[in-house]
């Protein structure tokens, strides 16, 4: 007689995977630009002339906390959008990552008080309509 | 014209980049002979060259026009991607999904033409 393994052991349903891994790369996406913004407005770059004023600036990225987490951010975004790639097919992964323009002006609007108007509402809604859209017609293909 | 060709280059690699990273995710059926590995690294190194061009030729089309024209005319790649993933990969698009697609693009253009 044979016995299943444990829930613990068995391998994640593809489905729950290519979730996890596209919710992982829109979510870092959007808080690695958020991050690099924040970083950009707070440095003060030297006019560059010279290799050293260039290393100078490389420095100051190196040396902003907010820079050097957008970075990191964007590596595990690269990261789980390949992943998602292996999962998933191409018609999904891309529609399925613009839920970051939405998320982006979400976090925009809490983090950076930036105002969102009437029309970019209807577009945030659009965008997720066509989101939904995509990814109902995935279910079949995951 | 400057605009029409960075613009053009940024829509053309983003669509290749992104195609050619699927085809380094999942390599599919290979031809005998070829390595897995091989592969993998030539398509890879080719989205990223192609990624590499389309990030230029964004920023070149940044400098010579507004951030509310550029990212609407990137929302073609949607329909680029999608006809390329169709033709070459063989991929299934329903029609749920080109309409998924098509709102998603009018979105993005409403998005950006509201800023």
């Amino acid at each position: 007689m044979t016995t299943s393994p444990p829930a613990f052991r068995r391998p994640l349903s593809r489905r729950i995977r290519f979730a996890f891994f596209m919710a992982v790369a829109i979510v870092t996406s959007c808080c690695a630009d958020i991050s690099l913004k924040h970083g950009l407005v707070t440095l003060v770059f030297p006019p560059i002339h010279t290799f050293s004023d260039a290393i100078r600036c490389v420095g100051l990225v190196l040396g902003s906390m907010w820079m050097v987490a957008g970075i990191v951010l964007i590596v595990t975004d690269f990261t789980a959008f390949f992943k998602a790639l292996e999962l998933g097919s191409l018609t999904v992964v891309i529609p399925l990552r613009s839920t970051t323009y939405v998320l982006t002006s979400l976090l925009a609007h809490v983090v950076l008080g930036e105002p969102i108007p009437l029309t970019r509402w209807l577009a945030l809604a659009l965008i997720l309509a066509g989101v939904f859209m995509v990814g109902r017609s995935a279910m079949e293909s995951l | 014209m400057a605009f029409a060709i960075a613009m053009t280059l940024t829509i053309v690699c983003s669509v290749l980049g992104d195609f050619f990273m699927k085809q380094a995710a999942s390599p599919g059926p290979l031809k005998p002979g070829e390595s897995v590995r091989v592969v993998q690294r030539l398509r890879f190194a080719a989205g990223i060259g192609m990624l590499t061009v389309h990030f230029i030729a964004f920023l070149f089309a940044l400098k010579l026009a507004a951030v509310s024209v550029v990212i609407p005319l990137m929302a073609c790649t949607y329909v680029g991607t999608t006809l390329l993933a169709k033709m070459v990969l063989r991929e299934q698009v329903t029609p749920m999904r080109w309409a998924g697609i098509t709102t998603i693009m009018l979105g993005v253009v409403l998005l950006f033409r509201s800023t």
